[in-house]
């Protein structure tokens, strides 16, 4: 319910009950928060002298990203392994997901939803080097291969592993979102569809995704969105090679101390998810195939 | 019947939001110790009208005015003393039966722990819930939730108390039962209550006075006697309920000439000769006859219903323009009369009881 | 029935799906009990040594002591922030109220590792760079919209009359929200509490940026990871998990039992 005691004619506009309540936010993430933001857009025309950061207003810093051929190389690949990314954990998210909204009992559902909730609070580094011990060379899997007479497999420090740990750190998420939405899709309209003679599979392609729509893009976008700026696995299970955008951002900044040029990357990353999310809602909300 | 100083004065009270107008300019003097009942459909403006009372709204225009002086238009609602009944009884989930009763004594009247516990029991124990003071909200019944509501609000010993739609969360025979308690309190306390409710018959059970408004504006204000006996207007004779409206056209003899039949007039302000008129006969007062009397009040009708509600009948009638006519008889009084659908007889009414309204469109 | 080859394969999808995410988890606890010096199959017996080595690690020591200090003022400041957050939303309307509202919970859509950046240069400006309350700063900004959330909910079961009624019964709006908003989101205010702690103890990114030598504990695992790779990890990630949970079950502990208790 709208409160109109602050709307009313007769009290005064500026009401310091509810002013006391928007001031956290307001100051805090004012201050922590778009104040900083604002200030990487600033930076990127500042420059380095003598190792100092240096107010100035100079193109310098995206001249010389964008005429570079590894941040355009580094671009194309963060870009594509992310995409890659949303599309596998999609993917393999639908059957999960399916399984969960239509199949499973209450019980095995909350116990699901639990288990997809309690990564979110455990340690991603920590997944991320459970990760590299399993797919060592001398690892889990290699021995678990090895076993059964198969040669080691290298994978470590591959585009592969990076993606493992793309998905370790999105396909929970995925699953959720997607669930949701599948759990949204009205039950009576998969009956009927059943009644009409469709079987399961023509069923799910005709009925549930485009009802579904909505839900399966944003958990597509926020697939992409989380790896993109991901920097542990592509460091620590891709080993650097090639670099995605965020190593680019960190050596400029740990160790080329080069903060301006790091701002360009970041908003660049910035800009380049904003439009992807962007795209997303306008895909999930726009006219599109709007059958349904 | 205005005293000099109302207990609560509405002097061209409005309200709107943006471009709606709730409630148009309205006028309402609320004197001490009446119980008055705001009735009217749901978004009519009743709710609107009690909560600028209460403040839970402030109006955009106009003034609200205690005993004639104290303006408290722009007091905020924690100053006004005029503790409420809610439709959903809002009552606190995470406090006991008593501290809800004890939430208004602790804000308000500064009273020491003991003295306002002392007090929160005497009045569950008025309202007949002493047993369940240290039970939690979750624990009640609708009933029972709706008695520790109104201990809450009347723990304050206000002058006022509002009540918004209190019983329509319970079942019928509930609803009847705290009509009369609510009625019991109202006489033994002496203070005002202005209840809000779309039910006709509560209001009319319950208030000395009724006022009913429709699209934000009030259409009449009454004892519900004189509402119903006279309704000022096409919309409360509708809303009442007990009508049949027959339209027709002023003669120059003073009588009303319709599609059914020239009827006298014998209560009411009658338009001038030729103007469009309507009769009101009450559904009460009509008598049935298989034989055409020849009285003068008298059409021939066709069953269409009939409908049991206790020891009431109601019968809809069909008149030869198509006009539905309604008839509300004791079962005794029409025992031996042929009224499955489709049968055939005579609606007659005394010539006293015709009442009659200027025609307006409809 | 054609439905049993379908749900078959379904089921079996599903059980590898979470194989895939429990694994992780799995392999740390497991071979943060394991002899050998690099954790592999076959298992090489029971111990208790990285456990050993690492509460006799200064560093890992401090490390931990510092995450706790961050979360649990992090968490205090965040479910402030969140409450405030959410209860304007819940109550007032007003223009700008959803530009409020993105700034508000815009932040963890940004990349953590462009917050850290970001926060680093701006930090730097006023010297909050290579201290804990830089930390803190950063952590609550992330955090508080998790609180913003789980509070928020709470309020939308708030009857909008609850309120109403405790203005009508003499409350001011500052009272009413110490007795009856407050008690009302209880539950709620107590799961922000340990979810935001949770979220502070694992951050490591906008911490490894801002924290200088103050290294929170994540910061020494990333530090490790960086350097020589060792089971210790496997301990301290055990540690960490443990604590977690722990957060994450009381805060789905406080939620669930004020959930029965209004049951009918």
């Amino acid at each position: 319910m709208p409160d109109t005691i602050t709307t009313s004619r007769r009290r005064p506009q500026i009401d310091g009950f509810a002013a006391f309540w928007a001031a956290p936010a307001l100051i805090w993430n004012g201050l922590f928060f778009l104040a900083p933001l604002g200030f990487l857009v600033g930076m990127t025309f500042w420059v380095v002298r003598n190792y100092r950061l240096t107010p100035d207003f100079v193109l310098s810093n995206w001249e010389r990203m964008f005429t570079r051929g590894f941040f355009w190389e580094s671009f194309l690949y963060t870009v594509q392994i992310g995409a890659v990314t949303a599309m596998v954990a999609s993917l393999l998210a639908f059957p999960v997901a399916y399984f969960l909204a239509f199949r499973a009992r209450p019980s095995a559902r909350r116990l699901a939803i639990f288990l997809l909730i309690t990564p979110f609070f455990t340690s991603y580094l920590v997944r991320v080097y459970a990760w590299m011990v399993i797919l060592a060379q001398e690892g889990v899997v290699n021995a678990v291969l090895g076993g059964i007479g198969i040669a080691a497999v290298s994978m470590l420090n591959t585009s592969f592993a990076t993606v493992i740990g793309y998905l370790t750190l999105c396909l929970p998420l995925v699953i959720l979102i997607q669930f949701f939405a599948l759990s949204n899709v009205d039950r009576d309209l998969v009956g009927a569809s059943h009644n009409l003679g469709c079987g399961p599979v023509r069923t799910v392609l005709t009925v549930v995704i485009p009802s579904a729509r909505i839900g399966l893009i944003l958990a597509a976008a926020f697939a992409f969105i989380l790896s993109f700026g991901d920097y542990v696995s592509p460091v620590f299970l891709g080993g650097s090679s090639p670099p995605t955008m965020s190593i680019l951002i960190v050596d400029q900044t740990k160790s080329g101390n080069n903060w301006p040029r790091a701002a360009v990357v970041a908003v660049v990353m910035i800009a380049t998810l904003v439009t992807v999310l962007f795209s997303a809602l306008a895909l999930a909300y726009g006219r599109g195939r709007a059958r349904a | 019947m205005a005293a000099p100083n109302p207990i609560l004065l509405l002097n061209q009270v409005t309200k709107s939001f943006g471009d709606t107008v709730a409630l148009h300019p309205t006028d309402l003097a609320i004197e001490k110790g009446e119980f008055i009942a705001l009735m009217g459909p749901s978004g009519c403006g009743k709710t609107t009208t009690l909560r600028l009372i209460a403040g839970m709204d402030y109006a955009s225009a106009g003034q609200l005015l205690m005993w004639g002086a104290d303006d408290i238009t722009a007091t905020p609602p924690w100053e006004r003393d005029m503790p409420m009944v809610w439709q959903s009884y809002a009552l606190f989930p995470f406090l006991s039966v008593r501290e809800n009763v004890e939430f208004g004594l602790r804000q308000k009247r500064r009273l020491l722990s003991p003295e306002r516990r002392k007090r929160a029991l005497e009045w569950l124990d008025r309202l007949g819930i002493a047993d369940l003071a240290e039970r939690s909200i979750h624990q009640l019944s609708g009933g029972q939730r709706q008695r520790v509501a109104i201990a809450r609000a009347l723990a304050l010993h206000p002058e006022i108390l509002l009540l918004d739609e209190p019983l329509s969360a319970l079942d019928a025979n509930l609803r009847l039962h705290m009509q009369s308690e609510l009625k019991r309190l109202h006489s033994e306390l002496g203070i005002t209550f202005l209840y809000v409710t779309h039910n006709q018959s509560e209001a009319f059970a319950m208030a000395d006075r009724v006022v009913i408004l429709s699209d934000g504006r009030v259409q009449q204000i009454g004892a519900p006697k004189e509402v119903h006996r006279a309704p000022a207007n096409r919309f409360v004779a509708r809303f009442v309920g007990a009508n049949t409206i027959l339209d027709g056209r002023m003669t120059g003899a003073g009588t009303i000439e319709t599609p059914v039949g020239t009827f006298g007039i014998a209560r009411g302000t009658p338009p001038p000769a030729h103007a469009a008129a309507s009769l009101l006969v009450p559904a009460d007062r009509v008598t049935l006859s298989t034989e055409a009397t020849g009285a003068s009040n008298e059409v021939a009708a066709e069953v269409l219903t009939e409908e049991f509600t206790g020891s009431f009948v109601t019968v809809m009638l069909r008149l030869a323009d198509g006009t539905e006519m309604k008839v509300q008889k004791q079962q005794s009084e029409i025992d031996g009369l042929d009224l499955r659908p489709g049968a055939r007889l005579f609606a007659g009414w005394p010539g006293e009881v015709g009442y009659v309204l200027p025609g307006e469109a409809c | 029935m054609r439905g049993v080859w379908t749900d078959r394969l379904l089921g079996g999808v599903t059980i590898v799906v979470f194989l895939f995410i429990l694994a992780p988890v799995a392999s740390i606890i497991v071979f943060s009990f394991n002899a050998d010096r690099y954790p592999s199959l076959p298992w090489g017996g029971f111990s208790l040594d990285w456990y050993r080595a690492i509460l006799t690690d200064e560093t890992v020591r401090r490390g931990f002591g510092r995450s706790l200090q961050v979360a649990a003022i992090v968490s205090v400041l965040a479910t402030f922030i969140g409450f405030a957050t959410a209860y304007v939303d819940y109550r007032f309307r007003f223009t700008g109220k959803l530009a409020f509202l993105a700034l508000a919970a815009l932040p963890p859509t940004v990349p953590v590792l462009i917050l850290g950046l970001a926060m680093l240069s701006f930090f730097s400006l006023i010297d909050l760079v290579g201290t804990l309350t830089g930390v803190i700063a950063g952590h609550v900004v992330l955090c508080s919209p998790f609180a913003m959330a789980l509070i928020r909910m709470r309020l939308a079961e708030m009857s909008p009359d609850l309120e109403g009624a405790a203005w009508n019964l003499g409350a001011t709006r500052w009272s009413c929200m110490r007795s009856v908003v407050l008690p009302f989101c209880k539950p709620a205010i107590f799961s922000a509490l340990a979810i935001t702690a949770a979220v502070s103890f694992d951050e490591f990114m906008i911490a490894w940026f801002v924290s200088g030598l103050n290294e929170t504990l994540p910061v020494r695992i990333l530090a490790m990871l960086q350097g020589q790779v060792s089971p210790r990890i496997n301990a301290i990630g055990t540690i960490v998990f443990v604590i977690t949970i722990a957060l994450v079950f009381l805060a789905q502990f406080l939620t669930t039992r004020k959930a029965d208790k209004e049951a009918p």
